[in-house]
């Protein structure tokens, strides 16, 4: 009896315990599916291609909005992780301002092609799937996630660290294409019209002077366009090239790819390749479009790379390249050691009896950097007399008598 | 060998990812769950004439008009190519090539396949390639035309169906055609010019076009009144064979109307066709939803309530459809295709009626004249008028019953009601309620025989029908009924007035 009566405790006890236990669940980040990048339609509209779950069409397809907005906040404007991290402490204040940034998918063409609903699929009883394309308006949403805090401005970073230079340069096989000067313009035009600053070659003058000063650039890919980019000062070099494919009906396509690298030290921040939808090839202007649509898509979806390292790296400094022509013996070192002091960073590339090459990273511009190195070499060689051939962007070369 | 099966395998693992990679027109378009109907240009070919057609110009003329008025729809463009510069079939197709290339650039794909978008030029050469590739031709293959003179059937069911009155004179017409449908190959020069689609085919019509009686009493205008009423009666022949090979038309997946479904209301879907796709008052559309398999799952029936001006291209107002019938329901996104119907519906029912004084007099034993009940059949066929005069669910009815009237003598003596009238429908989904007014005459019938004498009348009713499918109702209906009695002018009798009730099914096609 005893033990049938602690048996009955013990069962209230627990109906009691089952009956009044709050779960608390925690709201965290809602967990989106990932977007894909469409086109850039202008600088401040991309389409964008994106995947919502919901219970009817109407929650999905915010969803899917959502899902829009959060590929692209990620992926194109806050790249670091602290970025990410502040994103996400207010995807809901970011989410309820959803209408502003991300437009509601219209009813799309007959054609089915171009914005509105792509796909749409029932999962099961309660839940539907859907897709669509639809466009993020980069300008105010960046504007106000600058104003959240979530990322930092454009123009604050410009104030800290500077934004990047970029050169663009064609690729190999593209530099006898008879469109390439409308290839190039179409990349420095996207550029420009996304605020970076684009270095212009033909403003420099004794280009092939300084280009021939250079020597050889060490582990460059695109050595021609490292040279050039470093002889007029660009952080950045692009190149691109593009591919022409001709059918037999008269209809030609362009596939396009834009690969950047750092100028200093020649290593690639992104790539990306981008095949163009075919043209109506008899029609005039058609080939233009073709290969204006293809590369502007590859250029846009490289951006975001470059920003991704900039962000991270300029804060350290300045990257520079020093050249030494007809350098003394164990200038190498010598200006290395020195370097250090006044640098976060520094390599020689290449040291030989003409020539010695170093890349550094330092805080300070270029005069600051050729007034240190003045003072290097002046208190190391004071005995042999020397020149700077060229203090500009970030290319120092001194020559030896 | 090794090495040469992992590079095989290599290369085939890399051509299924350069395969599997989507090209951007491909990440652009929608798939098969967001089905739309996309314009097509059609080109006529002309008639082929079968050899035991009559050869009468005015009956070809007449047919060929009304067939071709059934095919080529709003949801057409048609190609200005004319035949006569051609000498073949091939020429005819190149000379297409050359005008379609042309204007499916500089029209069609600029304007009528494209949204307004940021960029106006997103005119690829797929569409280009599609829309001249959505280059239809077809052909009108008239087997059977053959008018002549003759009596509307016997048979009531059939006279019911011409619409005749049974042992009238007049010209009869029978017919019957198919239409051919074919695509032209308008990219690849090398291949055939054209590849057949379909051929679209019913079973012969008949139209009935009565003579008046003083034309049959007066030879001198009969040759001329034979032509026009055999005109007449060709017309209504080939209106319903058209009605068919229309109907065949838009089952034609090419041909079919399709869209998503771009809201889901309380009471009915929203969806972006109109006037530019022809879309008619009361057309019905399959609702259907695809799951993650590809699967079709029908979801549905909707009725079109409300004609909007979309455009196709996502712009204009949508047009509204009510639900009729829903299996799961509606949330958005759903597919829309068009069910065609020729708008016209045959019903059967079981008929009962309650008569507060007999029709032929019968008394009680108290000697007064007691109430009759009296069971029967009933055919009807109700004909939409919604496309014609844009008011949904409106009927135009023809109806015949034939009820059992007991009395003492050893003969089957019957009344038999021919009513004609209108029919206004409500539906609450699935129900539907109905209400009618109508009017016409009463005879008897005493075994075989028919009597003259006619009796005068209307009634109304109130209905309610159970809608499975767009081919398949059930109904019930109740109403109050007042005629004359036809033997009034014979004998004193009572009119007939009472109440009916009738419970049967109908077909639509």
């Amino acid at each position: 009896m005893k033990n049938l009566l602690k048996v009955g405790v013990v069962a209230c006890l627990a109906l009691f315990a089952a009956c009044t236990t709050v779960v608390v669940k925690e709201a965290g980040p809602e967990v989106l599916l990932p977007g894909e990048f469409i086109e850039s339609v202008d600088a401040n509209t991309a389409l964008v291609k994106c995947t919502g779950i919901g219970a009817d069409m109407q929650q999905a397809i915010d969803q899917a909005r959502k899902g829009c907005l959060e590929w692209f906040i990620t992926n194109q404007l806050a790249q670091s992780p602290a970025e990410r991290q502040a994103y996400l402490a207010q995807q809901q204040a970011v989410f309820a301002k959803l209408d502003r940034y991300v437009a509601i998918p219209p009813p799309g063409a007959a054609s089915g092609k171009g914005k509105g609903v792509k796909s749409r699929i029932r999962l099961s009883d309660e839940r539907i799937k859907v897709e669509i394309i639809t466009d993020v308006h980069s300008k105010m949403l960046q504007d106000d996630l600058v104003a959240l805090g979530i990322i930092q401005s454009k123009d604050d970073m410009l104030a800290a660290v500077g934004m990047p230079t970029i050169l663009v340069y064609p690729g190999k096989a593209t530099k006898g294409n008879k469109g390439r000067q409308q290839m190039e313009s179409a990349v420095t035009e996207y550029l420009t019209e996304n605020r970076w600053e684009v270095k212009d070659p033909q403003g420099v003058a004794d280009l092939n002077k300084i280009i021939g000063a250079i020597g050889e650039v060490t582990g460059a890919e695109e050595d021609e366009a490292a040279k050039i980019a470093m002889a007029v000062g660009a952080d950045v070099y692009m190149v691109f090239d593009v591919l022409q494919s001709k059918g037999e009906m008269g209809d030609v396509a362009y596939g396009a790819s834009v690969k950047a690298y750092e100028t200093t030290t020649s290593r690639k921040l992104g790539e990306k390749q981008v095949t163009g939808p075919a043209r109506a090839g008899w029609k005039a202007g058609e080939e233009i479009k073709a290969f204006i649509e293809a590369i502007r898509d590859a250029t846009a979806q490289v951006l975001p790379q470059i920003m991704a390292y900039w962000k991270e790296d300029a804060p350290k400094g300045n990257r520079f390249t020093i050249v030494l022509n007809k350098a003394p013996k164990n200038a190498d070192m010598k200006v290395s050691n020195a370097l250090k002091r006044n640098c976060a960073f520094v390599k020689v590339e290449v040291s030989t009896a003409k020539t010695v090459q170093l890349k550094a990273q330092c805080k300070g511009d270029n005069m600051e950097i050729a007034g240190a190195l003045d003072s290097i070499l002046s208190s190391s060689f004071s005995d042999q007399p020397y020149d700077f051939a060229t203090k500009t962007g970030n290319l120092l070369i001194v020559n030896f008598q | 060998m090794k090495l040469r099966g992992v590079l095989f395998l290599l290369v085939a693992l890399l051509g299924a990812e350069v395969w599997a990679a989507e090209t951007k027109e491909e990440k652009l378009s929608s798939d098969q769950t967001q089905q739309r109907y996309t314009r097509k240009s059609i080109t006529y070919l002309g008639m082929w004439i079968g050899p035991t057609v009559m050869r009468d110009v005015d009956y070809l003329a007449t047919a060929e008009k009304i067939i071709r008025s059934k095919i080529e729809l709003p949801r057409f463009d048609y190609n200005a190519v004319s035949l006569t510069e051609s000498y073949s079939l091939d020429d005819f197709v190149n000379n297409l090539r050359e005008y379609v290339k042309k204007r499916a650039y500089d029209r069609a794909a600029a304007e009528a396949e494209f949204e307004a978008r940021f960029k106006s030029n997103r005119v690829y050469f797929d569409d280009v390639d599609r829309i001249m590739n959505s280059a239809y031709l077809y052909q009108i293959k008239l087997s059977l035309l053959n008018v002549e003179r003759g009596k509307c059937p016997d048979s009531k069911a059939e006279a019911l169906l011409l619409g005749c009155i049974p042992g009238a004179e007049g010209m009869i017409a029978r017919v019957n055609a198919s239409v051919t449908f074919y695509q032209a190959n308008l990219t690849q020069e090398g291949a055939p010019p054209y590849k057949l689609i379909k051929e679209v085919a019913h079973i012969p019509t008949v139209g009935f076009e009565e003579l008046a009686l003083e034309v049959l009493a007066n030879p001198e205008q009969l040759p001329a009144a034979m032509k026009s009423a055999g005109l007449k009666a060709t017309a209504e022949a080939t209106n319903f064979l058209g009605e068919f090979l229309s109907k065949g038309m838009k089952q034609i997946p090419d041909f079919q109307l399709k869209t998503p479904v771009q809201a889901a209301l309380s009471d009915g879907v929203e969806f972006m066709l109109g006037k530019q796709e022809g879309v008619r008052m009361d057309d019905t559309y399959d609702v259907a939803e695809f799951d993650a398999a590809g699967d079709k799952t029908m979801l549905g029936y909707v009725k079109v309530r409300k004609i909007g001006d979309a455009t196709g291209e996502g712009g204009g107002n949508p047009s509204y459809a009510e639900k009729v019938k829903e299996k799961r329901k509606f949330v958005g996104g759903e597919q829309l295709f068009e069910h065609p119907m020729i708008n016209l519906a045959v019903g059967l029912s079981f008929v009962f009626e309650f008569a507060a004084k007999d029709v032929l007099g019968a008394t009680d034993s108290s000697g007064s004249v007691k109430p009759g009940f009296y069971p029967g059949v009933g055919l009807y066929v109700d004909y939409d008028l919604a496309p014609i005069i844009n008011i949904p669910e409106l009927y135009v009815s023809v109806e015949t019953d034939f009820l059992y009237i007991p009395n003492d003598s050893s003969l089957s003596v019957y009344l038999v009601h021919g009513l004609f009238g209108i029919k206004k429908k409500w539906y609450i989904e699935s129900l539907v309620l109905a209400a009618g007014l109508r009017g016409g005459i009463s005879y008897y019938q005493v075994e075989n025989y028919e009597d003259d004498s006619l009796g005068f009348g209307a009634d109304g009713y109130l209905g309610l029908e159970y809608y499975f499918k767009p081919e398949f109702s059930i109904f019930a209906k109740v109403g109050g009924r007042f005629f004359t009695n036809p033997l009034q002018m014979m004998v004193e009798l009572d009119p007939e007035m009472g109440a009916f009730a009738q419970v049967g099914a109908f077909l639509a096609f």
